[in-house]
C-alpha cells in the first residue's frame, strides 16, 4: 500500500443550523479518515459557528452563491490542498456516511473520474412527490440522451470527483443547475463517469420547496442548462495547469497545507 | 419642421451630450459606455437639425411614413442597448461570483493561520 489517499467531504450549507450538528457528528464518527470542509453559503443563522465548534475547515461566503457556487468553492479548496478525491455531502442529513465508500472507492481504484450516487438504480424506499418525480424522470431521460448513456438520477448531489475532475470543475462554472450541467460537460469532455446505487434518507430538517409552478420553472431552466452544456464546449484543463492557476491565490507551501 | 422645433430638438440633444460629458468627468460613467451615448446624441442632433434627413432615409428605404422608420430605429437601438447591458451584467455576475469564492477561501486561510499561531504561541509560553 502506497501513501494513503486524501479524501475531502465538501458540505455546502445554507441556513442549516438545525441539521448540521448531527450530520457532522455522524460523518466524523463513521468516517474519521475523511477531512471536512463546510462551505457556509452566506447563511444568516449559526451555520458557521457550528462548523467552528466541530473544528471543521470553514469557508464562509459573504454572499449566497447557490449550491453550485458553494460546491465549486469547496473544490477550489480541494485542488489547492491537493486532495485526491472530493465528494459533495449534503448538510440536511439526506446523505449517509456509510454510503461514502460506494461513490469514493471507484475513484480510489482508478476506475472512474466522477461517480454519482443514484437513489433509483435499485429499488429503494426513497419517495418523491408525483410532480417532482415526473419532472425528474423527464430531465433524466433528456440528460441520458445528451450524454449518450443511461442515467437514473441526475439531480443527486451525492457525487465524488477525482483529481482531474476537480480541476475541470474549478475551471468551468455553471451557475444555475450545476447538478445537470456538470455531468453533461464532464462526460462530453471525456471523463469516465459511473453511476452507483446508494441509500439515502428522507431529509431530516427543512422542506423541499417544490410547488407545481416552481417545478415548471425548474424544468425550463434545466432545459436551458442541458442545451447550454450540449452546445458550449467546456475547456478540458490539465491538472498541472489548474494547480498553477490556483497557486496565484494560495501561496502556502504545499508541505504546510 | 418649424425652426422652433429644430432649435428645441438640437438644444435637447446637445444638453444630453453635455450631461454625458459631465458624468464622465465626474467619473460616474465610464468612457467605455459614454461612446455609445454620445453616438446616440449625435444621431439625435443630426435628425433635429436637418429635418429632411429622416425623409431622405425613409425614401431611400422605401418607407411610406418617415415617422415609422424613426420609431423602428428607436426600438432597435433600445433592444441593442438592453442586450448590451445584460452582457455587461452577466460579466459582472461572473466576476462577483469568483470574488465571493476567493474572499471565502482567503478568510479560511486567515482563520487557519490564526489558529496555528495561537497554538504556537501557547507552546512557546509553556516552554518559557
Amino acid at each position: 500500500m502506497g501513501v494513503s489517499k486524501r479524501i475531502l467531504a465538501v458540505i455546502p450549507a445554507y441556513n442549516e443550523e438545525e441539521s448540521l450538528p448531527a450530520t457532522l457528528a455522524e460523518l466524523r464518527s463513521v468516517r474519521p479518515d475523511v477531512d471536512i470542509v463546510v462551505v457556509d453559503d452566506g447563511s444568516r443563522d449559526h451555520t458557521a459557528q457550528i462548523a467552528r465548534q466541530y473544528n471543521c475547515a470553514l469557508i464562509s461566503l459573504p454572499m449566497n452563491l447557490g449550491i453550485g457556487g458553494a460546491v465549486q468553492t469547496g473544490l477550489h479548496y480541494a485542488l489547492r490542498r491537493g486532495y485526491d478525491v472530493a465528494f459533495q455531502f449534503d448538510a440536511d442529513g439526506q446523505h449517509r456516511p456509510d454510503q461514502i465508500a460506494a461513490i469514493v472507492d471507484p475513484i480510489l481504484c482508478g476506475d472512474a473520474d466522477v461517480v454519482l450516487g443514484s437513489r433509483f438504480l435499485q429499488k429503494t424506499d426513497y419517495r418523491v412527490s408525483r410532480v417532482r418525480g415526473l419532472a425528474m424522470r423527464f430531465l433524466c431521460w433528456l440528460t441520458s440522451r445528451a450524454i449518450g448513456r443511461k442515467l437514473t438520477d441526475n439531480t443527486s448531489g451525492f457525487r465524488a470527483y477525482g483529481k482531474e475532475a476537480i480541476a475541470f470543475m474549478t475551471a468551468n462554472c455553471s451557475y444555475d443547475y450545476p447538478e445537470i450541467e456538470a455531468i453533461i460537460s464532464l462526460v462530453r469532455s471525456g471523463f469516465r463517469f459511473r453511476e452507483v446505487p446508494v441509500l439515502m434518507r428522507e431529509r431530516v430538517a427543512g422542506k423541499s420547496m417544490f410547488t407545481p409552478l416552481r417545478a415548471a420553472y425548474f424544468l425550463v431552466r434545466s432545459l436551458m442548462a442541458v442545451l447550454v452544456s450540449v452546445m458550449s464546449g467546456s475547456k478540458r484543463v490539465l491538472y498541472s495547469d489548474a494547480v498553477v492557476a490556483e497557486e496565484k491565490f494560495d501561496t502556502t507551501p504545499a508541505h504546510n497545507r | 419642421m418649424t425652426p422652433l422645433q429644430r432649435i428645441i430638438g438640437s438644444v435637447a440633444s446637445l444638453l444630453m451630450m453635455a450631461l454625458i460629458f459631465h458624468l464622465v468627468r465626474r467619473r460616474k460613467l465610464r468612457e467605455e459606455y459614454s461612446i455609445l451615448w454620445l453616438a446616440a446624441g449625435l444621431v439625435m442632433l443630426l435628425v433635429a437639425a436637418e429635418g429632411r434627413l429622416v425623409y431622405w432615409v425613409a425614401s431611400a428605404l422605401n418607407i411610406q411614413h418617415p415617422a415609422y422608420g424613426l420609431f423602428v430605429l428607436a426600438l432597435l437601438v433600445g433592444i441593442v442597448l438592453a442586450i448590451h447591458f445584460t452582457v455587461v451584467l452577466s460579466r459582472l455576475t461572473a466576476q462577483n461570483w469568483r470574488l465571493t469564492q476567493e474572499v471565502g477561501l482567503s478568510a479560511q486561510r486567515i482563520d487557519e493561520l490564526e489558529r496555528r499561531l495561537a497554538a504556537y504561541e501557547s507552546e512557546v509560553e509553556k516552554k518559557s
